[in-house]
């Protein structure tokens, strides 16, 4: 017995020293990333210098069941931009989302060569504002969110396809400030876009106008999650051209290299994650020179869940997209042109980001029961609660840092200092809840069958 | 426990509280970044109140006497100064007082100090205001930073010293080009067009005629920001002599730009190009400066394996006959090839809706300069 708690102290000890590790490297990397990323900003000016050289964009917004989001959506795609068209894929709506963009924009009809270079649910018909020349709307069966926006490429005019979903709220420079990436290097395939949780702030007619914190601590909870996920999650990773995720709700794709790997898959719950490392794996292995970047300033607002029920099925669905993900593309791990995506980042993904829910929650049980069986000393008992807390405020209180040396879009000294507070009080139950749906998701996933409890069943892939 | 576990447990401890010590005093620092920051909100809102007015009224035939600018005010007085002159590029009237003011406020020399300072961020400033106030003195420094495998800052400085002296700046810019292909083509593209046509046309063809051969598909596309007289004699010369396959779509897509119709016997035979991609530049730029007889050069395209020649054809069809449906269904009705009718009416239609010409449409999406502008 004694042998076996002191082999696990050993291991839970020497797995809490490489995760935080990682953490602190990533930390390093993303001060650097963010600090190059405002000093380019502040003095290149680059929105309204590249105005004349921004690459035309197709922006594909998969909607099902929107017609309560939609205009606003397309309201927010008003963007100070030279030349752009959008395309709402209406996936089988069972909703009046087509009768509303039809009343909206008079759509009509239109004669399109549709090109099936994507295999998609049947397309029912093209439509073709005669209010907006710029819209067009794909009427089609419904596939799932990755299916619609595989029809929606099929009929994208220009070159670079951004995806948009239905319920964010895009500022008026969003599109300019995604795109630049781009224009400083050819060989990117993939850029994406900071989410922001819009809970809280105020928008007028569908356009952001102020940050704001949300009232309810569920949501606030979230807003330190995000300002962790991407200030230094995705920002660390980004400079050694290693993340793994581009959100859903706004990236932008090179139309032809997302056709060549295959576009979105239907048969995950994790189809912008997934994407992204089939780009990695495929393109490392083609050995083509490539970049997936990430542009760290806040462009694109969405809702997050305000209910406990809602944010659960969103973490376990996070959690199987993440482990459908990573299966599905298990080619990449340590393969011999993988560079940091295929050495790193998806090693450290399976043992901390897919495991990590289950070895985290069998530390405290380790300690608990060790505790409880007087194995393990109460000193041990707080050394352990205090360095596992004590780290968790850590990283948050360091993407408040990050926040305040770039953006700092929560104006008022308050927020701050509401925000430091989250980042402490999450640390008490909301981690370890999270860390618990987490698991669950492992679990479901590892014995299937978990789509149908979700209420967003696995789609079968178009023949 | 064993020794090894307790001595473990002992900086555990330490280390607990040292993660403590460590998060307040991030979090004290947060809270100062904040103060500080404010504060120097205020500063500068007052600043700004103060001397936008005055930096604006350049027409004003009798200017007020300026304020003075306490030391510590300079660097924000720096910042509006070039947020503001950056907004009135197109008065002559203000440009010129806010060099005046850059003069008595002495803000010329802080920029000319910052070009030595360790931070980034300061030297790009320093580079910024020195080219807007077309300041000569820091003429070789500039160039020297021009040279640095720094990329931004690099960048910064060609944009400077081209703003400084365009005439003297066209080959030392050029060749810069040639020896920075990391550099953002959009934005070289706006320094070139800045430099103008004039002067930098004859550099950069030599440039170009000189280049290793793998460093010309970069280049090429600057092209089409020089003089028709040079641009289209060397993309002819190119073409001419043996080439690799990668620079023909881009002197394509520069012979499409000037529109010369001498060019479109080189044209058609591009239209049988085994690179889907030649095929597609050579149709949009035969539908561009061909004749209404080129569209039966085109009908074949229509049925191509590949949309997007088939689409350029499309389009090429569609704008040589505008105006004319009839010949257009006329041109249908020949076609036994579905996706070759398909495409024709969807070319048909989007001629029929509003804003739907198309023909800036391009299939990789890489920048192609001079486009839209």
């Amino acid at each position: 017995m004694m042998a076996f708690f002191l082999a696990a102290q050993w291991f839970f000890l020497l797995y809490f020293l490489a995760l935080n590790g990682v953490y602190a490297m990533l930390i390093f990397r993303a001060l650097g990333g963010v600090a190059r990323y405002m000093q380019s900003r502040d003095v290149a000016g680059l929105p309204h210098l590249l105005g004349g050289f921004a690459p035309p964009v197709s922006i594909v917004i998969p909607a099902r069941n929107e017609e309560a989001n939609i205009l606003r959506t397309l309201h927010s795609l008003q963007q100070h931009y030279p030349e752009y068209e959008i395309v709402v894929v209406n996936d089988g709506s069972t909703d009046r989302t087509l009768e509303v963009l039809t009343a909206a924009y008079s759509l009509e009809p239109f004669p399109e060569a549709y090109r099936a270079r994507l295999k998609t649910r049947p397309v029912r018909a093209i439509y073709q504002s005669t209010v907006d020349p710029r819209l067009r709307v794909i009427d089609k069966e419904h596939g799932g969110r990755g299916d619609a926006v595989n029809a929606g490429v099929n009929i994208a005019h220009y070159p670079w396809v951004c995806r948009v979903d239905a319920d964010s709220i895009l500022q008026r420079d969003s599109l300019m400030l995604i795109v630049e990436p781009l224009l400083e290097d050819p060989t990117v395939v993939a850029s994406g876009g900071t989410i922001r949780v819009a809970n809280g702030c105020r928008s007028q007619d569908g356009l952001f106008v102020e940050a704001d914190l949300p009232k309810r601590p569920l949501v606030l909870f979230q807003v330190v999650e995000y300002l962790r996920a991407f200030l230094y999650g995705r920002m660390g990773w980004s400079p050694m051209n290693a993340h793994l995720i581009i959100s859903g709700a706004f990236g932008i794709y090179h139309k032809e290299t997302f056709v060549a790997v295959g576009g979105y898959r239907c048969d995950t719950v994790g189809e912008d994650m997934e994407l992204i490392v089939r780009l990695h794996r495929t393109l490392s292995a083609q050995r083509k020179s490539y970049r997936i970047t990430f542009v760290p300033e806040p462009i694109c607002w969405s809702t997050v869940p305000d209910d406990i029920g809602t944010l659960r099925r969103q973490r376990i669905r996070w959690q199987v997209g993440l482990a459908e993900s990573l299966a599905m593309n298990r080619g990449l791990m340590f393969h011999k042109e993988g560079s940091f995506a295929g050495w790193f980042a998806y090693p450290f993904t399976v043992f901390f980001e897919w495991l990590g829910p289950v070895v985290e929650t069998c530390g405290y049980l380790f300690v608990i029961a060790g505790f409880a069986l007087g194995i393990v000393s109460l000193s041990v008992f707080i050394t352990f609660m205090l360095l596992a807390v004590g780290f968790g405020i850590l990283l948050s209180t360091c993407a408040l840092l990050l926040e305040e040396i770039s953006f700092h879009i929560y104006k008022r000294p308050r927020h701050v200092l509401m925000l430091f507070g989250i980042a402490v009080l999450e640390n008490f139950g909301y981690r370890q809840l999270n860390t618990l749906w987490r698991m669950a998701a492992v679990f479901q996933h590892l014995h299937r069958g978990v789509r149908a409890r979700l209420g967003r069943r696995k789609q079968e892939c178009p023949a | 426990m064993s020794p090894d576990f307790v001595s473990i447990l002992v900086v555990a401890r330490w280390g607990s509280v040292g993660l403590m010590v460590i998060v307040l005093l991030m979090m004290t620092y947060i809270l100062c970044l904040r103060a500080v920051l404010l504060m120097r909100e205020r500063r500068y809102r007052n600043l700004s109140a103060r001397w936008t007015p005055i930096l604006l009224e350049g027409g004003a035939s009798s200017p007020r006497p300026l304020p003075s600018v306490a030391p510590g005010e300079r660097f924000l007085l720096l910042i509006l100064w070039n947020t503001l002159r950056e907004r009135s590029e197109q008065d002559a009237g203000i440009c010129h007082w806010m060099g005046r003011v850059a003069a008595v406020t002495q803000i010329d020399r802080l920029a000319r100090r910052l070009l030595r300072r360790r931070s980034v961020r300061k030297q790009l400033l320093g580079l910024v205001t020195l080219g807007q106030l077309r300041d000569r003195l820091e003429w070789p420094g500039l160039c020297q930073i021009a040279q640095s495998g720094h990329p931004l800052l690099s960048l910064a400085a060609t944009q400077a010293i081209a703003r400084i002296d365009p005439a003297q700046a066209a080959g030392t810019v050029v060749s810069l080009i040639v020896t920075h292909l990391n550099w953002p083509a959009a934005k070289v593209a706006g320094i070139l067009e800045d430099i103008g046509p004039e002067r930098v046309s004859e550099p950069l063809a030599r440039c170009l005629l000189q280049a290793p051969e793998s460093h010309r598909p970069a280049l090429i596309p600057f092209l089409a920001v020089c003089n028709y007289s040079t641009a289209l004699p060397t993309v002819r010369q190119i073409l001419r002599e043996p080439h690799l396959d990668e620079v023909i779509a881009p002197c394509l897509h520069v012979i499409g730009k000037f529109g010369d119709r001498q060019d479109l016997p080189l044209l058609y035979r591009y239209l049988t190009h085994p690179r889907w991609h030649v095929r597609t530049v050579a149709a949009g730029c035969v539908g561009k400066m061909g004749r209404r007889s080129d569209q039966e050069r085109l009908v074949p395209l229509l049925a191509d394996p590949h949309w997007w020649v088939r689409y350029r054809a499309a389009q090429a069809i569609v704008g040589l006959s505008p105006q004319d449906d009839q010949r257009l269904r006329d041109i249908q009705s020949t076609l036994d090839d579905r996706y070759a009718r398909d495409i024709l009416t969807q070319a048909i239609a989007e001629g029929l809706a509003p804003g739907q010409s198309g023909t800036h449409l391009s299939p990789t999406g890489r920048m192609r300069i001079g486009a839209g502008r």
